[in-house]
């Protein structure tokens, strides 16, 4: 096990825009240089930081808080025996290919009270990230339940992550899943702060 | 004038693990994980809204005056304290300290609609965003 553990996250984004050609051909694109109302912009934009050693657990709640596992794993290594949430066969909720499917019923990858089918029991999270690998658009909510909460679209390719929260808000604590169609698949961390 | 705009934005994250000797200690990239972590999307769009501003402790601003928007970007800008997003006024409360991004495409409940971005700061920072209007 790992005597402590952190994680270094950022995000990037590339404003563009482009020109429709005389000829017909692709557009080229560039750095943006003013946003809509004449601001000017002509830059990326970004931001890194670290969720530290004290704000995340080194004993995570189980094998899978994260969906795969390294390539050099060794099958004796899945060893928590814990029910519901452990990684025995008999226990585990987790896609062993590494990737989640996920339909049009909500899935619940964690939430912040205590339940018997949830990925994550009853543990405040420190960090989510969750990337969509499939081909179909999901939506993420944050809210206990799922609800009305579906305010993050993540679609193919694409990646969220943000940190998690206590009980209190701000709650990031209850992540649930979805389509509008047919699957997906994803691949989340989902790493607690408590113990 | 340019006649076309797309945003393409990566959210990516290392997790990592310390392993500790009787001479110090080492950061290694997860043996739970095995390797770093990404994903890219570009989204089109057709408006972009870009800005900066301050909040005071206890206050809150919905940006860009409640537009409905379909891609958020926003940075704690500031040095000391955070800053929480709201999307849609309910849902998501975001975390963001000092120096931290969010970088998402939004939505109303599923809709595909968008959605409103409001910050909130219990102690007041500064913060920068860039919204997209599809």
């Amino acid at each position: 096990m790992a005597d402590g553990r952190r994680i270094v996250f950022g995000s990037y984004v590339v404003p563009q825009e482009g020109e429709s050609p005389e000829e017909s051909l692709l557009s080229k694109y560039i750095l943006l240089q003013q946003d809509s109302s004449g601001d000017a912009v002509a830059k990326t934009l970004g931001g890194k930081s670290t969720v530290v050693e004290a704000e995340i657990q080194a004993n995570q709640w189980s094998d899978t808080w994260v969906s795969f596992a390294h390539s050099q794993m060794n099958w004796e290594d899945w060893d928590d025996d814990n029910d519901i949430y452990g990684n025995f066969w008999e226990d585990s909720y987790e896609a062993w290919d590494g990737l989640l499917s996920i339909g049009t019923s909500a899935v619940q990858l964690s939430h912040s009270t205590a339940s018997s089918n949830s990925l994550v029991i009853d543990k405040t999270l420190a960090f989510v990230y969750v990337k969509n690998t499939g081909d179909r658009t999901c939506y993420l909510s944050c809210e206990a339940g799922g609800g009305s909460g579906y305010n993050i679209l993540i679609p193919s390719g694409g990646s969220v992550q943000f940190r998690g929260g206590a009980a209190d808000t701000p709650n990031c604590d209850d992540i649930y899943v979805k389509t509008l169609g047919s699957t997906t698949t994803i691949e989340y961390v989902l790493a607690k702060s408590e113990a | 004038m340019a006649t076309t705009y797309k945003i393409r934005y990566k959210n990516h994250c290392t997790p990592q693990e310390k392993i500790s000797f009787s001479t110090g200690e080492r950061w290694y990239l997860d043996s739970d994980c095995g390797r770093k972590l990404t994903g890219d999307s570009t989204v089109t769009i057709n408006s972009t809204y870009y800005g900066i501003g301050t909040l005071s402790g206890g206050a809150n601003v919905t940006l860009e005056s409640s537009r409905v928007v379909n891609f958020a970007f926003v940075k704690n800008t500031g040095s000391t304290n955070s800053l929480t997003i709201n999307i849609g006024g309910d849902g998501a409360f975001i975390t963001l300290k000092v120096g931290e991004s969010f970088a998402a495409q939004i939505d109303n409940n599923a809709a595909d609609s968008g959605y409103t971005v409001r910050l909130d700061s219990a102690s007041g920072t500064d913060y920068e965003y860039f919204l997209g209007d599809v």
